[in-house]
């Protein structure tokens, strides 16, 4: 198994895909680079458009989103 | 011809009141909701002030989980305030009040879609909209002279339209809430507790659901947030408050303000409620406020479909706002102090509301009053000023 599925990730593509149980859509809200989607029972982040800002690491109430889930963009 | 004068996305309060609106108003409205039944997704601690929600509505007993009468302040070190007032308020049961909305607005004319997800929103060149709703394994295309979003902190409809952009993160609230039951309330009293261990930059809250039983909750923001996460605060405050309580549901979820929700508005969409960051920003609290947006949006939006020019709905939805939200920025200000404040000034602010009680006639329950009359009254004492910088 990967270092990112035994976290729970999956590579979509290009994109990192996490599961999310509650798709509040926060990260997806505060993304000001339109990076994150919501969508589908996970957080769908765009690599192209994410800038490791990592705002939405900070926001996430469930604690789903975490720095290393963005650490191969 | 189009399939309909409006369609609204989202069937939260926001968007169900923008559909009554509207069909009051004479459009023939539309409403599309993702969810597979009108309240299956709540995410909302439900209180609700009588004042603001019966410019709408006459709350129906089967709407209503608790009435609410007064509210506890506990301050960092555990002392407690209360603050009294009669009628002031309710925790609702918001799955029954958005069952209730929605019947008003099939009474009132509204068409309601639920399972239906709103995709991609496209100008037509004769000023109208073609919406793309996905529903049933099946995608439809609806055309329609004007669009209200009122589809969430996501504000996907307003974002793909260019009205706005991702929100600032310091005009968010991060929250996590637990529905326990087996917990020792008083069913009419709200309580906040505030300090940096409980809830760094907002409050923890217990809104009664009942004899025994609450939606116990932690918002914190941006600014102030280090490390761990809502939840983990949230059950970090559980422990102390109620450990022996049975958790029944989780949420999580977010509460988002902008500074100008009376803007957000262009080329024939008007957004409500989250979509358009209308919760108050001191108090975190989003149905009236959602209630009173979606009012605006969806009398705007039926008037530019039914023939008014867009500047003149445009004009109707900003005078509208401005009229319920004038005072954002002032309120943006005083959620941002208070998100700064230290323990210590905290408690101070907390004991001189004990000190202050006799004069709770002054608060009338709001937040936002309580902090005006600190800040007037002892601005020096406090050295609040210092928080200001950079708002």
């Amino acid at each position: 198994m990967s270092d990112r599925a035994s976290r729970g990730e999956t590579a979509r593509s290009e994109s990192v895909c996490v599961s999310c149980e509650w798709m509040c859509g926060v990260c997806s809200a505060v993304c000001r680079e339109d990076a994150i989607a919501c969508e589908g029972g996970g957080v769908r982040v765009d690599p192209e458009r994410c800038i490791r800002c990592l705002v939405c690491v900070r926001l996430c109430p469930a604690g789903i989103l975490e720095d290393r889930t963005f650490e191969g963009l | 011809m189009r399939d309909f004068d409006v369609i609204v996305v989202g069937g939260g309060c926001a968007g169900l009141w923008a559909g009554i609106a509207s069909a009051r108003n004479k459009a023939r409205t539309l409403v599309v909701e993702r969810c597979s039944r009108i309240g299956e997704k709540i995410v909302c601690a439900e209180g609700a002030g009588y004042p603001g929600l019966k410019q709408f509505i006459e709350p129906q007993a089967e709407w209503i989980s608790a009435g609410i009468e007064r509210a506890v302040l506990v301050n960092p070190e555990g002392r407690s305030v209360g603050i009294r007032q009669q009628g002031a308020g309710c925790v609702l049961d918001k799955g029954a009040f958005l069952s209730g909305l929605s019947e008003m607005a099939r009474e009132d004319g509204v068409v309601i879609l639920t399972s239906s997800g709103a995709g991609t929103v496209r100008s037509l060149d004769d000023g109208g909209f073609e919406i793309e709703i996905a529903g049933g394994g099946a995608m439809k295309r609806m055309t329609c002279g004007a669009v209200v979003g009122a589809d969430g902190i996501e504000s996907r409809v307003g974002r793909r339209m260019g009205i706005v952009d991702g929100l600032r993160p310091s005009d968010v609230f991060s929250c996590a809430q637990y529905r326990v039951d087996g917990i020792e309330v008083n069913p009419d009293t709200v309580e906040f507790h505030f300090g940096k261990d409980v809830s760094p930059g907002g409050y923890a809250w217990v809104f009664p659901k009942g004899e025994s039983s609450a939606n116990v909750g932690v918002g914190i923001t941006y600014e102030t947030k280090a490390g761990p996460a809502a939840i983990e605060y949230l059950e970090a405050f559980k422990r102390k408050r109620c450990a022996a309580a049975e958790i029944k549901g989780i949420l999580c979820g977010g509460v988002p303000s902008r500074k100008s929700p009376q803007k957000a508005y262009g080329r024939g969409v008007f957004l409500a409620g989250d979509a358009a960051g209308a919760a108050d920003p001191v108090s975190g609290a989003g149905i009236v406020p959602g209630m009173k947006s979606g009012d605006i949006a969806g009398r705007s939006a039926s008037s530019y479909a039914l023939g008014s020019s867009l500047r003149e709905a445009e004009k109707g939805y900003e005078a509208g706002g401005k009229a319920v939200f004038g005072d954002r920025g002032l309120r943006l200000a005083v959620r941002k102090v208070l998100s700064r404040m230290s323990d210590s000034e905290l408690v101070r602010m907390l004991d001189l509301t004990g000190e202050y009680a006799s004069q709770d006639q002054l608060l009338h329950g709001d937040p936002f009053n309580l902090v005006k009359f600190f800040v007037k009254s002892m601005p020096r004492t406090f050295g609040l000023v210092r928080h200001l910088v950079g708002v």
